[in-house]
């Protein structure tokens, strides 16, 4: 079952409420002429949009907690840490085939030394030769 | 009757190794390119996040700052442990208002790590591992000659008159098993990446589409800030344009500065759909993989790959080799 990000659908509409006024605000700053004056249509429509910027700044934050909430309530992290671990091992199992024949090659070494040494044995020699 | 059976027998075991060798090697390379391509995405993600993090620790300091909050010292937290005192000592507000914490979005992050991981040892283990082919070959190389002194050392010993060229002969025989080992390897490597890309699939699909969620909302955290420098820079061109009094040499510069903002406002919307690009690689690949990785199959994970790199923005040229 998809895992779903509660309150998801209500966000994007504010964030899109949000996005017409800002439109709205630009427009009708386009539309005023410029001036300084704090009472100015220009100016209150600057005011409107610089909150505007600061209010999707803030939504963004919520939408991130949003995620983030579903993320701690589902089971995917430790699903994809296992897929993960799964690949490691793998990976290191053809690893590993290297260093059993390596073994090998070292534990034959240490049967020719023996085998060398038992036919060195002067006691020996008559009973293999 | 023995010696044909047990050839057929290799035969029947190494034939599906070595038919399968070309098609397990364009997938393998597939899974490593989607491996590199989907870390590149999480890490991106991971310092596009911090820069949130940051900015609301700042937000919520000043704020603090500005409308001069009184803090105290929250109790028991703050009593001597010795004395019915309940460490870790914290700090409250005076007027009970909660106490205001950035968020840290420590789900996100770890679900981006943990697709980072994977990836990481999807890459690991569809390497090409020429050193580790190299490394096979050598250490059988090491046994035959260890197998061959043990065989010189035995015959001595009994007094039997050693066989001509064993060296050359086990040498030979090693050869030959590194190459159909490495072939198993090579065969092992993709079956292994197939069932496992298979299997976490579903898993990935989730984990890509809340991701593509996160990062849709840090990119509008992003455009908001730089569509704030982008306005601000338009403001300065009117009111330069609004008084006689400047310079042509001065209107230019603002309307520059405008022009070089709103590039880099659109350089910054670009591979808004990553994570979705990084779920759809992951599918093409989930299919390929059930399908046996035909040539079809391998080139619709190409051109998702493609459009993954794309969004990613790594050099382009790379894949296409």
């Amino acid at each position: 079952m998809a895992i779903e990000v509660k309150t998801l659908g209500s966000w994007a509409q504010t964030r899109n409420v949000l996005v017409e006024n800002l439109g709205m605000n630009m427009e009708f700053q386009d539309a005023a002429d410029y001036s300084d004056d704090p009472n100015s249509d220009f100016q209150k429509a600057q005011a409107n949009i610089e909150k505007i910027f600061a209010d999707l700044q803030s939504h963004s934050v919520v939408g991130l907690k949003l995620v983030d909430e579903a993320i701690k309530d589902s089971d995917l992290i430790r699903s994809i840490s296992a897929a993960s671990a799964e690949a490691k091992k793998e990976a290191d199992l053809i690893k590993n085939a290297v260093k059993t024949v390596e073994n090998l090659s070292k534990a034959l070494g240490k049967v020719t030394s023996v085998v060398t040494k038992i036919a060195g044995l002067p006691f020996l020699s008559p009973l293999l030769g | 009757m023995t010696r044909i059976l047990s050839k057929r027998l290799c035969l029947s075991l190494i034939l599906p190794i070595l038919l399968s060798g070309c098609a397990s090697s364009g997938f393998r390379s597939s899974v490593a390119e989607f491996g590199i391509l989907t870390e590149a995405t999480a890490a991106a993600q991971r310092s596009s996040l911090q820069i949130i993090i940051e900015d609301e620790q700042e937000r919520i300091a000043a704020a603090l700052a500005k409308d001069r909050v009184e803090l105290v010292l929250a109790r028991p937290d703050c009593l001597p442990p010795s004395a019915m005192g309940k460490p870790p000592c914290t700090v409250a507000r005076r007027d009970r208002k909660p106490l205001e914490t950035a968020a840290s979005f420590s789900h996100i992050l770890a679900l981006g790590s943990s697709l980072e991981d994977y990836a990481a040892n999807l890459v690991l283990l569809s390497s090409d591992a020429s050193r580790d082919k190299e490394d096979f070959k050598n250490a059988l190389a090491g046994a035959a000659n260890s197998l061959a002194s043990l065989d010189t050392a035995v015959r001595k010993a009994a007094k039997v008159e050693s066989k001509p060229n064993v060296e050359q002969r086990l040498g030979g025989a090693a050869a030959i098993a590194a190459s159909i080992g490495n072939l198993y390897f090579e065969h092992r490597r993709a079956k292994a990446l197939k069932s496992i890309i298979t299997k976490a699939d579903p898993v990935v699909q989730e984990a890509a589409g809340l991701l593509q969620h996160a990062y849709s909302m840090d990119q509008l955290y992003k455009q908001a800030g730089l569509l704030r420098g982008v306005q601000a820079a338009q403001v300065e061109v009117r009111r330069v344009a609004a008084n006689r009094a400047t310079t042509d040499g001065e209107m230019r510069r603002v309307q520059q500065n405008l022009f070089l903002l709103v590039d880099e406002f659109n350089e910054a919307a670009k591979g808004a759909d990553r994570f979705d690009a990084v779920g759809h690689a992951h599918a093409e690949l989930a299919k390929a993989a059930q399908n046996g990785a035909s040539k079809e199959d391998l080139l619709l994970v190409a051109q998702s790959l493609f459009a993954l790199a794309q969004t990613v923005g790594e050099e382009l040229p790379k894949l296409k080799d």
